[in-house]
């Protein structure tokens, strides 16, 4: 159709054309030459789309856990570009959880949420017993320091999760998507007739969608390296008991000795 | 005479390097120790009644610092209500690693604060104690911690 479309187009012009024309020769050699201009136009459109799709099919289908090699083998030099140079810091992203023993948990939580907001970061999720804090990653080591003065730390549980390959790899294809959506849009520019335009503005939405959905991705890890998650659980210490009500004793006589009173006999 | 004089001497040199003879901390100008000091190694205390102690406890099956400080925080917070104001990582002068733990506490209606530094060294557990009237102890509180961190 489109090419039917295509060679009348040829032919109408080249019936204008040889309107002007007093030679049989010219008319017959400007009419291939048009014809073949056209044609190469139309191919070269028809390549550009093609790439397009592919390369808009190949990122929607990638997934999150992508493969860097796959990305580097789709635009190889848009790959070396993005791969993180040797002096690029580690992404890297830090969370912590603690159980604690505290004589007042309501206390310790707010002592907690207080603690956070000092030091730049901000509660995220509290409960009756936990809170989920969100700290800048340049002060998670001197926070959870700071948290063993909320009562007695019985676990501690600190993870790192290198993401600096994952990082590289959505940045690289998020910049893909860009550029498609580029080149996307030059073609629409070019694009003739109405099939041309609605397969182009089909391909553009597709890929604006991508991005979009690519820059979401990339934000929400870029805020996970910068703030840490830490949470603490906290369990209210046993009352303090009478001598003798003791259920529990370890077997180290000295420990009994401990403390102010003894400190201060004379 | 000489005898008496020998032994003058061993008394005076063992009071003032511990009642047991054992290595222990430097006491600070503002203390003085006591003589009579078991179970510690060494007692001092200051004109105000703030006292300086070192005890030094076995550690046969060569328990770590982890659970030496959480046994320590439970005697003294879980069973006999110590309220506890700070518990940081700290390190000795010569290098062995230990925990900080302060307490505060009321006695007769006054605050009293308490200090207690726990290092583990070998098959040892050191642990230095310091308490009195909260306001005594704050006055010394740089000395003390000074202190405390020149076990050896």
């Amino acid at each position: 159709m489109y090419k039917t479309f295509i060679v009348s187009v040829v032919l109408a012009a080249a019936m204008v054309c040889g309107g002007c024309s007093n030679s049989k020769d010219s008319q017959v050699q400007a009419l291939w030459r048009d014809k073949h201009m056209l044609a190469q136009q139309k191919d070269e459109m028809a390549r550009q789309l093609s790439e397009a799709q592919a390369l808009g099919a190949a990122a929607l289908q990638r997934s999150e856990a992508a493969r860097p090699a796959a990305a580097a083998t789709l635009v190889p030099s848009a790959a070396a570009a993005a791969r993180p140079a040797a002096v690029d810091p580690r992404r890297i992203i830090y969370s912590a959880q603690f159980a604690i023993v505290a004589p007042d948990v309501a206390a310790a939580l707010n002592k907690a949420k207080s603690m956070a907001a000092a030091s730049g970061g901000y509660m995220q999720q509290m409960t009756s017993d936990t809170i989920v804090m969100r700290i800048p990653a340049d002060r998670f080591d001197p926070f959870i320091s700071e948290l063993a003065a909320l009562g007695i730390v019985t676990r501690k549980n600190i993870e790192a999760v290198d993401v600096t390959e994952q990082y590289a790899d959505l940045e690289l294809r998020l910049r893909s998507a860009k550029a498609m959506h580029d080149k996307l849009m030059v073609l629409l520019d070019k694009a003739a007739g109405v099939k041309d335009t609605l397969a182009v503005e089909t391909e553009i939405a597709r890929v604006r969608e991508e991005v979009e959905r690519l820059e979401g991705l990339l934000n929400r890890l870029r805020n996970q390296v910068a703030y840490s998650t830490i949470t603490v659980n906290f369990t209210a210490a046993a009352a303090p008991q009478a001598p003798g009500e003791l259920k529990i004793k370890l077997p180290f006589p000295w420990l009994d000795s401990l403390g102010l009173d003894r400190l201060l006999e004379s | 005479m000489s005898q008496m004089k020998t032994l003058a001497l061993l008394a005076t040199a063992a009071v003032l390097s511990g009642c047991l003879g054992a290595t222990t901390i430097e006491v600070p100008g503002d203390f003085v120790p006591v003589e009579r000091c078991e179970p510690y190694t060494i007692k001092a205390v200051s004109a105000d009644g703030v006292v300086l102690a070192q005890r030094t406890e076995d550690n046969p099956k060569n328990g770590t610092l982890e659970f030496w400080a959480a046994a320590i925080g439970n005697q003294l917070f879980a069973r006999e209500g110590y309220k506890l104001a700070s518990n940081v990582e700290a390190t000795s002068e010569s290098g062995i690693p230990g925990r900080l733990m302060t307490y505060d506490a009321l006695r007769s209606g006054a605050s009293f604060k308490y200090l207690l530094a726990v290092f583990v060294k070998g098959g040892k557990v050191i642990v230095v104690e310091a308490g009195g009237r909260a306001d005594s102890v704050n006055k010394l509180l740089p000395q003390i911690r000074t202190a405390m961190m020149t076990v050896k």
